[in-house]
C-alpha cells in the first residue's frame, strides 16, 4: 500500500495537458465489493385444523456483502463513448437469520459460502472532464455463474447495472505501451436475476464498488 | 416366504393404540437377513371394494373415492403406479385370502382408530403381495366435496391409508398437544401421513405434502425423476454418539417446501431422499408429536430426551446426488 501512494505521488507531475485526450484502450483491475441482497423470507409452517398456519420457524434469507476483483477492458467508440467488458469474481455466503422457533430454540444464522463469477459488457459516457478528473455513466448487462463452497450447487443468471465512474488521472506519458496510468472508482447499481436456488425467486437489487487501477494509452 | 403383519397402521382420531409395526420411516421397511428392504409393489395393484353402504356413504361412492386417492398419489410427477378396481366383494377386508380389500368394518373396540391398512410381504424381498384396508364404522364418513362436520372426510383418511399400502410409513411433519381427557389434538402438520388426522368435517389431507410427494417418489419414481433430485445424509449427536428415532426436517428456503426424515440406527444415521435441489435449513427434534409405536416397534428405543437443534450451516443439494455428509449436534433436555 505504501509503494502504491508513493507511484502516484512521483507520477503526478509526469501529468501533461495532453491528458484530455481519451486514450484507445484501457486495461483496469481492481477491488470489487458488493452489497447485500435481500432474498426473502420463508417460513416452516404446518397447517391447522382451522386452515391458519402454524409456524414452526421463520426463515431471513439474504446474500451478505462479498468480496473480490474486477478486471475490464474498454476501448474508444467516439470520442466519448467507451465499449467494456468486465470480469469479476467474488466470495460472498448465502444466509439465513432463523427466528420463532416454535420450541423456542434460540435464533441463528445459519450460511453457506458462495463464490460469484460475473461477466458484463458495458458502454461508458464520458460526462466531463475537470483536470486529471474525467466521469462516466456506465451501463451494462451480462451474466454470472454462482456456485456455492461445497460445489454442490451451480447456478447461472443474468444481470444489469447502471452506475457511474471516476477516473483519476495518474500519468499520461506521450508513448509507450502503458503511457497512460490511472484511478478508476465506481460505483452501480445491479440487478440480478437467478443463480443459485435460495430465498425468493424475484429480482434483487445490491450496490456494487469498483476502486482499482487503469492503464491504456 | 411371505409374513402376514396385521393392524399395522392405523390412522387415528386423537391418538394412536399400540400396535406391532415394522420398522418404519418415510418408506416402510422389513428386517431381511441382508438388512432393512423397503417395501413396494412390484406388480399391479388391483383392488376390490366391499359392496356394503353405510351411514353416509354408499359401496359405488367408496369405490369412486378409492380410485381417486389412487389417481392422486399416481398423480406426484415422475410415479408410476399401475391399479385397477377390480369388483365389489363380500370379503372382508383384514382377512387374508389373497385379495387386496378395501371396506369398512365395524370396530368400536378400536376407539380411537379411524382406519388402518395392513400387509402380506415377501420378507426376502420387500415386495407387498396383499394389503387391506378398513375404515372403521365406529366414526360417521363423508363424501361431501366440502366435508361435511361432524363426520370425517373419507377421502382424506383414505389417501393416508393408500399411502401406507403403497408402502409409506408415518409422517413425522406436526405438532399435537395432549388432551386432558386422553388422546392428542393436532395443532398443525404439513403431510398427509402423519399419524394423527385432522378433526371431522376438515378436508385438507385430500391434498398431498412435500413430504408425501417425496416419500411415494422415493419409492416409486422413474430413475430419469430421481437423477434431477437430492438428497440431504448425516447423523444427529448427543454428547458426540448417535441415537436412534430423532426427528429431521429439511426445510427448502426457495420453496417452503418440508421434508422429514429419521434417523435409523444407533449411529444416528438419517437420510432424506427426492428433495428438489436448493438450500435447506435442517434441524432436528424429538419424536414427541404422537405416540411412538406409531413409528417403530414397541421394542424399539427411541431417544426423546433432547432439545431441538439446527444444524450449524445451510445444506445445498445438488441434483443428482447429495452434498457432504452433516452431523447435527444436540444437547440433553
Amino acid at each position: 500500500m505504501r509503494a502504491f501512494v508513493g507511484a502516484v505521488l512521483l507520477s503526478a507531475g509526469l501529468v501533461t495537458p495532453a491528458a484530455a485526450q481519451t486514450p484507445r484502450w484501457e486495461f483496469g483491475i481492481g477491488a470489487l465489493l458488493t452489497g447485500r441482497e435481500s432474498a426473502g423470507t420463508t417460513n416452516a409452517s404446518l397447517l391447522s385444523p382451522g386452515g391458519d398456519t402454524v409456524t414452526l420457524f421463520r426463515t431471513t434469507n439474504r446474500i451478505t456483502s462479498g468480496l473480490g476483483v474486477e478486471s475490464q477492458l474498454s476501448w474508444r467508440l467516439r470520442e466519448r463513448l467507451r465499449a467494456e467488458i468486465a470480469f469479476g469474481w467474488v466470495s460472498a455466503d448465502l444466509e439465513s437469520r432463523v427466528s420463532g422457533d416454535f420450541e423456542d430454540v434460540v435464533d441463528v444464522s445459519l450460511t453457506q459460502g458462495l463464490q460469484q463469477f460475473r461477466g458484463e459488457v458495458a458502454v461508458a459516457y464520458r460526462l466531463l472532464q475537470r483536470g486529471r478528473w474525467s466521469a462516466f455513466v456506465r451501463g451494462g448487462a451480462g451474466g454470472f455463474r454462482e456456485i456455492t463452497t461445497d460445489k454442490a450447487l451451480v447456478g447461472n443468471g443474468t444481470s444489469a447495472s447502471l452506475g457511474g465512474v471516476a477516473h483519476f488521472l495518474v500519468r499520461q506519458a506521450p508513448s509507450g505501451l502503458f503511457g497512460r496510468i490511472a484511478l478508476r472508482f465506481e460505483a452501480r447499481a445491479v440487478v440480478r436475476q437467478g443463480g443459485v436456488k435460495f430465498g425468493n425467486d424475484g429480482a434483487r437489487v445490491s450496490p456494487a464498488f469498483v476502486a482499482g487501477l487503469v492503464i491504456g494509452r | 416366504m411371505n409374513r402376514r403383519l396385521t393392524g399395522v397402521l392405523l390412522l387415528c382420531a386423537l391418538s394412536v393404540t399400540a400396535v406391532a409395526t415394522t420398522q418404519a420411516y418415510l418408506k416402510l421397511g422389513v428386517l431381511t437377513p441382508n438388512g432393512v428392504v423397503g417395501i413396494r409393489w412390484t406388480r399391479p395393484i388391483q383392488y376390490f371394494v366391499t359392496n356394503r353402504d353405510v351411514d353416509g356413504v354408499t359401496a359405488p361412492q367408496l369405490q369412486a373415492t378409492v380410485a381417486r386417492v389412487f389417481g392422486t398419489w399416481g398423480s406426484v410427477p415422475g410415479v408410476a403406479l399401475t391399479h385397477s378396481f377390480t369388483g365389489f366383494t363380500v370379503s372382508e377386508p383384514f382377512v387374508a385370502d389373497g385379495i387386496n380389500v378395501v371396506g369398512f368394518r365395524a370396530r368400536p373396540d378400536l376407539e380411537r382408530t379411524l382406519a388402518a391398512a395392513t400387509f402380506e410381504i415377501d420378507e426376502q424381498t420387500g415386495q407387498i403381495i396383499e394389503s387391506d384396508i378398513f375404515f372403521n364404522t365406529a366414526f360417521t364418513w363423508s363424501v361431501s366435496a366440502g366435508g361435511q362436520a361432524p363426520r370425517y372426510d373419507l377421502e382424506s383418511v383414505g389417501l393416508h391409508e393408500v399411502g401406507h399400502l403403497l408402502g409409506l410409513g408415518h409422517s413425522g411433519l406436526g405438532e399435537t398437544e395432549v388432551r386432558p381427557e386422553g388422546g392428542r389434538r393436532v395443532l398443525g402438520k404439513r403431510a398427509v401421513m402423519f399419524p394423527i388426522a385432522y378433526p371431522p368435517g376438515n378436508i385438507e389431507d385430500r391434498t398431498l405434502e412435500a413430504d408425501d410427494r417425496a416419500g411415494i417418489g422415493d419409492i416409486y419414481a422413474s430413475g430419469v425423476v430421481s437423477a434431477g433430485l437430492g438428497a440431504i445424509g448425516g447423523r444427529v449427536t448427543l454428547n458426540g454418539a448417535g441415537f436412534f428415532g430423532a426427528h429431521v426436517t429439511a426445510l427448502n428456503t426457495r420453496t417452503g417446501d418440508l421434508v422429514g426424515g429419521f434417523t435409523l440406527n444407533n449411529n444416528g444415521d438419517f437420510a432424506i431422499g427426492h428433495l428438489a435441489p436448493g438450500v435447506y435449513v435442517v434441524r432436528a427434534e424429538p419424536l414427541d408429536d404422537a405416540d411412538l409405536t406409531s413409528y417403530f416397534d414397541e421394542e424399539t428405543t427411541v431417544n426423546i430426551n433432547f432439545k431441538p437443534a439446527y444444524y450449524s450451516s445451510l445444506v445445498a443439494v445438488p441434483r443428482g446426488g447429495s452434498g457432504p455428509r452433516i452431523e447435527i449436534k444436540v444437547v440433553s433436555k
